[in-house]
């Protein structure tokens, strides 16, 4: 063996270390760090557009029906359905599959994942500490989630997750299991992969998977998004015209 | 039959989510573009919608038109300024107009007051 | 060479494990480890009592017109704003989550997450005033010193709508102290904003850990009044209360 190699081999022995053992009571092999402010891509890794849900889920044929009608209603009257009024958070899967130009934090620290979305100023919390889920949750926007490293993904269940959205729908039973990895794209860039497997017999046939992509951006950290700011701004300048998206 | 269907569909409603945080664009024709030069007269620059009311003047007189952008944390990551529209400033700006109302434009271009031009491109990957 | 190897080996993982801490690559290389969930301490004494504060004409006038329908943010689901979030005594949790570049202070209510930066950076420029300001840390021995700018003079200092203006400064130096036999964070704070108070404002918020407490679970939304009036009136179109003058009546 040469000097070169052992000195290379020496290093990685040292760092696989301190990966092995830095993990505490949670059995994993080196991790990755998925730190950092990421925004949604619109092309996948090979450049093609990414779908971030099927055109045409499994709905079950009574959810079917429901969804088929609610989109004759919003088609038919966009202005009364401009759901940006609402302001809400994003209900799971929901967060993790936007794609429009507002990016993801991640802040990975020991036990933990959290994640904070510019959209609209959300917190969610993944938790590594080999626990599992209370009894008697609120089921929630963001929904419990529980995490793991399996190899270089970080493997998350997420329960508990609220009703309220026609859009992406399911039911109390939904579990979401995701695989977030960081990947190469065709021209050797890195990307965040976030494949998510929506599993709900209640409302699905069957399960699907979806994904999302992201990169980091040099310099971007996560905006101000307050959504009531318009209402705020108009209360400041006594300013008496109608905001328009909300009349 | 009527009133059960009714109910259905209040309950949707109160299920209904956001699809997209932008004020939906179904109602502008994506076909045409209009392009009007004025006067900024009211700049409501904030989340999740801005709007810019002006006041431009034709043959046939003056007309406030209300122009549409995005959110006032995505244009400053993609180039406005805080102050780049105050009421007072002489803007150009390119939109698709709605369909049933031609003096409401959603912004594609606009030429800032002092010159400088802006596109929606810079927004979209 | 070849014989040595295999016991060279197990020497350096053990002692690459034995360098670090039991848990995390991050937490090994904070002086001081402020990460987790604590609940704000009542102050005793008033030091943002206003007539204790050496006003300025300006700031007086500024306090003087304060309407707290039209100029408390948190009327309208916006941001307390800072140092607001830090300075509220409302029994409301706040977590820190720290990592060696940055800490991040996430207020258990209206959504008002801190960022300070640890990595050295400079100032951004431009720099515009926002809700939450901007901040950039650094250690002295065991205390962070944290320096916030840019906080817009939309917000205000207290419920009692204590005024800022743009240029006010705040800097904070935070250290844990045991007491009682208990964990606090301990927050000594400087805001410095001559334009309305001739002389420097000094504060200190202690915060006390909650053990075994965690943030709430985010199932209320300080923006679902705002959405039940918004769905009222949808409904009331879907019923056709509203006619077609609803349609032109649009701006």
């Amino acid at each position: 063996m040469t000097m070169g190699a052992l000195a290379r081999t020496t290093t990685l022995l040292f760092v696989l270390g301190l990966q092995i053992t830095a993990r505490g009571g949670v059995a994993v092999a080196a991790t990755v760090d998925l730190t950092g402010v990421w925004m949604p891509t619109a092309l996948g890794p090979d450049g093609n557009r990414n779908r971030t849900w099927p055109a045409k889920p499994p709905l079950l044929p009574a959810v079917q029906v429901q969804y088929d009608a609610y989109r004759v209603l919003a088609d038919a009257n966009p202005e009364d359905f401009d759901n940006a009024r609402s302001c809400l958070p994003y209900i799971m899967p929901r967060p993790m599959l936007v794609v429009a130009q507002y990016p993801l934090e991640i802040v990975q620290t020991d036990g933990r994942v959290t994640m904070i979305f510019e959209l609209h100023n959300d917190v969610r919390r993944i938790y590594l500490d080999g626990r599992t889920p209370p009894a008697g949750l609120r089921p929630t926007w963001m929904g419990y989630s529980i995490g793991h490293w399996d190899g270089d993904a970080l493997v998350v269940r997420t329960t508990s997750v609220r009703d309220g959205t026609i859009d992406q729908p399911h039911g109390p039973g939904m579990v979401l299991t995701e695989r977030l990895r960081l990947i190469k794209d065709k021209d050797a860039n890195t990307m965040l992969e976030d494949e998510i497997t929506v599993d709900d017999p209640a409302t699905y046939a069957e399960p699907f998977t979806v994904r999302n992509f992201f990169r980091q951006r040099p310099g971007v950290e996560i905006g101000e998004y307050f959504c009531s700011e318009d209402l705020w701004q108009q209360n400041l300048s006594g300013n008496t015209t109608k905001i328009p998206w909300r009349n | 039959m009527r009133a059960w269907l009714f109910g259905c569909l209040a309950m949707l409603l109160a299920l209904a989510q956001p699809v997209a945080a932008h004020h939906s664009t179904a109602n502008y024709d994506s076909d045409k573009t209009a392009k009007v030069t004025g006067v900024v007269t009211y700049v409501s620059f904030t989340n999740p919608h801005s709007f810019i009311d002006m006041d431009v003047t034709a043959a046939d007189g003056t007309k406030q038109y209300k122009i549409f952008a995005t959110s006032k944390v995505a244009l400053l990551r993609y180039g406005w300024r805080p102050d780049s529209v105050k009421p007072g400033d002489a803007i150009t700006v390119e939109g698709r107009p709605d369909r049933t109302d031609a003096t409401q434009l959603y912004l594609l271009r606009i030429t800032f007051a002092d010159g400088t031009a802006w596109s929606r491109d810079e927004i979209l990957q | 060479m070849p014989r040595v190897v295999p016991s060279l080996v197990l020497l350096l993982i053990l002692g690459g494990g034995g360098v670090l801490p039991r848990n995390s690559v991050a937490a090994s290389a904070l002086p001081v480890d402020f990460s987790g969930v604590w609940v704000p301490a009542a102050r005793s004494g008033d030091a943002l009592a206003p007539d204790k504060l050496h006003m300025t004409d300006r700031g007086k006038a500024a306090l003087a017109a304060f309407d707290p329908r039209h100029h408390d943010s948190t009327r309208f689901c916006m941001p307390y704003g800072t140092p607001r979030n830090t300075l509220s005594t409302a029994p409301y949790p706040l977590e820190i989550v720290q990592r060696p570049e940055r800490l991040t202070m996430i207020f258990d209510r209206l959504g008002d997450v801190r960022r300070v930066f640890l990595d050295g950076r400079a100032r951004p420029n431009p720099l515009w005033p926002t809700w939450l300001g901007h901040s950039l840390g650094h250690w002295e021995g065991k205390t962070l010193v944290i320096e916030t700018v840019a906080m817009t003079e939309e917000s205000i200092l207290a419920d009692d709508g204590l005024p800022h203006s743009a240029e006010m400064q705040v800097v904070e130096r935070l250290s844990l102290a045991p007491r009682d036999g208990a964990q606090w964070l301990v927050d000594e704070m400087t805001i410095t904003d001559p334009a309305l108070y001739e002389v420097p404002i000094k504060v200190t918020q202690r915060f006390r850990r909650a053990e075994g407490a965690e943030m709430s679970d985010g199932s209320v939304s300080c923006l679902m009044d705002q959405w039940r009036q918004d769905l009222e009136r949808r409904n009331q179109a879907l019923a056709g209360e509203l006619s077609a003058e609803k349609k032109g009546a649009r701006p």
